[in-house]
């Protein structure tokens, strides 16, 4: 064989010749100084274009891929067809104002239920005091609140218990309650139940459990059992529902503390119903399909003044409208599930409106964020045309 | 539609916004490139779906230069508040920047068939799928890799060298 030209020592490089062609040139080069040499140039070459193309890299987005059992990608609607899921965004004062309170009010929780001496609440009083307090474990726990709290200044207007009750699946508006009102017979010792109590009682089990105790305490609630019994194994399984269950009743808890709402009467349902609930495969196939189903429908179409809607599609995760004016202006907009860019993921309260604006061209962008929801608004107008008509559009 | 574009959007968004920044040297403007294939592979869904949405958004990108330069051309004056606010800020250290802009100098002297197969293979593409892409045949693959990646290499050692001029 001639020597090999640099077409082919690329293809080597890459593992892209043919298992023939590969084994005749790799006989060639164990034979051949000259393109040995050149192979292993050729190899260093490709390394040194890909480090240097890294160079080029801005920070990239964090894709969050929503476990599809337990949590739905899109949550089940609440108003006008628009959806809310929670975001992953920056952590600002406000939020760490609202996990504070959360995490108070989830100990607040906690400690009541175990003060009842019911044995299989304990078990999930115990869960939440460990993903609200301990620092062990920051990745399961501490996300999630933040969640809760970039969830409950997202979705604005809050929508009512009721809604939040009729939407099933998450089953949360039945933990808040019972939160509440457990926190707030905490402080008054009274079965008459008003405002969450957000003092913080003592927490005398909360802080450092040992971890056997704590795992023997967390069996499932509706069937506490023995740690040889054969059920065991299910039972971690059901306790890791349970856990999954307890981000949505974090949000709620959280958006009830952030919209300041005093509490609505109390339910019956007791954490142990809620989480038996939650934790049932019928109701988390039903919030499986509920999201399924939620994806499809698109978010309601907001009329710009001085333009018309000519365009409007729809498809899971994403909707793209196109407007034009009287004079022929055309906008277009984008709504896409939120993928938790922390780039796009701008506002910091929903009251205040940000809009990330970019010019070229005589053609602008804005993009803002909502409910869960990345907005895209371009046009040939101005910046500031553009933000205002961004403005309307905004919920 | 049987198509999936959450799982799609999953699987290629950050590598398909990746390739573009490196291309464009502009995230944001990547982004709403990525936002636009994404839109295109809804309205025809793809079989093959990897090299068809690089090959889309190669295209849009290329037709957005057209679209640019034809726009340029007619514009004399470009307005303050029309400059392109990178999207990325530059990071901390001054090294990393004059690495990068070293790096976009060296692939801006690259023929723009030889760029788009050297970003394609640095996001994993394989030789079948770098010739659906872009359109080449399969043979002429690791020739064009091989030219493209000695010609990167000696613009860049050469700006390295000596006073290079990074242009953006």
């Amino acid at each position: 064989m001639s020597h090999v030209d640099d077409g082919t020592l690329h293809e080597l490089v890459d593992n892209a010749l043919d298992p023939a062609t590969r084994v005749e040139v790799e006989v060639h080069l164990a034979s051949c100084g000259d393109c040995a040499r050149r192979y292993a140039e050729a190899t260093a070459m490709a390394r040194h274009v890909v480090t240097l193309l890294g160079a080029l890299d801005a920070p990239m987005a964090r894709v969050r891929v929503v476990p599809p059992v337990t949590a739905p990608t899109v949550a089940p609607s609440v108003e006008g067809g628009a959806t809310v899921i929670p975001i992953r965004a920056r952590m600002t004062v406000l939020r760490r104002v609202a996990i504070a309170a959360s995490v108070m009010l989830v100990a607040g929780v906690s400690y009541q239920v175990g003060k009842r001496g019911d044995a299989a609440p304990k078990g999930v009083a115990m869960e939440r005091s460990e993903s609200a307090s301990m620092p062990a474990a920051p990745m399961r726990a501490v996300p999630s609140v933040v969640d809760a709290a970039a969830d409950s200044f997202m979705a604005a207007p809050a929508p009512s218990a009721q809604q939040r009750t009729r939407s099933g699946p998450r089953a949360e508006s039945e933990i808040v309650v019972s939160g509440a009102g457990a926190n707030a017979a905490v402080a008054g010792e009274a079965a008459a139940v008003a405002a969450p109590v957000v003092v913080p009682p003592p927490l005398p089990r909360v802080t450092a459990p040992p971890q056997g105790a704590l795992a023997q305490r967390s069996v499932a609630p509706s069937a506490p059992v023995d740690r040889d019994d054969p059920r065991r194994e299910q039972n971690v399984e059901r306790r890791a529902a349970m856990r999954d269950a307890e981000t949505p009743s974090q949000s709620s808890t959280a958006r009830q503390l952030a919209s300041q709402t005093p509490t609505q009467a109390p339910t019956q349902a007791t954490s142990q119903d809620v989480s038996r609930k939650a934790s049932s495969p019928e109701t988390v196939g039903r919030s499986a399909v509920a999201g399924a189903a939620m994806q499809s429908a698109p978010p309601k179409v907001i009329p710009l003044a001085g333009y018309s809607t000519v365009e409007s599609a729809s498809v899971p995760a994403m909707t793209r409208r196109r407007y034009i004016s009287a004079s022929g202006t055309e906008l277009e907009l984008s709504i896409m599930q939120s993928f938790d860019n922390p780039k796009r993921s701008t506002p910091t309260a929903a009251s205040t409106p940000e809009f990330v604006v970019t010019s070229a061209n005589g053609r602008s962008t804005v993009r803002w964020h909502a409910r869960g929801l990345d907005y895209v608004l371009q046009g040939a107008v101005s910046p500031d045309s553009l933000v205002k008509l961004a403005t309307q559009l905004k919920p | 539609m049987g198509l999936d574009l959450g799982a799609l959007f999953r699987e290629y968004h950050e590598s398909l916004v990746r390739m573009l920044t490196r291309r464009t040297g502009d995230r944001g403007r990547a982004e709403e490139l990525a936002q636009e294939t994404f839109a295109r592979a809804v309205a025809a869904p793809p079989t093959n779906p990897r090299p068809w949405l690089f090959a889309v958004a190669l295209n849009l990108l290329r037709e957005e230069g057209r679209n640019a330069a034809t726009r340029e051309r007619r514009l004399v004056l470009v307005k303050d508040e029309d400059h392109v606010a990178p999207y990325e800020q530059p990071d901390d250290a001054y090294e990393r920047e004059e690495t990068r802009l070293a790096v976009r100098a060296a692939l801006a002297q690259l023929s723009e068939r030889d760029r788009d197969v050297l970003l394609l293979q640095a996001e994993g593409f394989d030789y079948d799928e770098i010739a659906q892409a872009t359109g080449l045949s399969r043979g002429a693959i690791g020739t064009t890799l091989a030219r493209a990646r000695k010609r990167m290499l000696e613009v860049y050692t050469q700006g390295e060298g000596g006073s290079h001029v990074a242009r953006g």
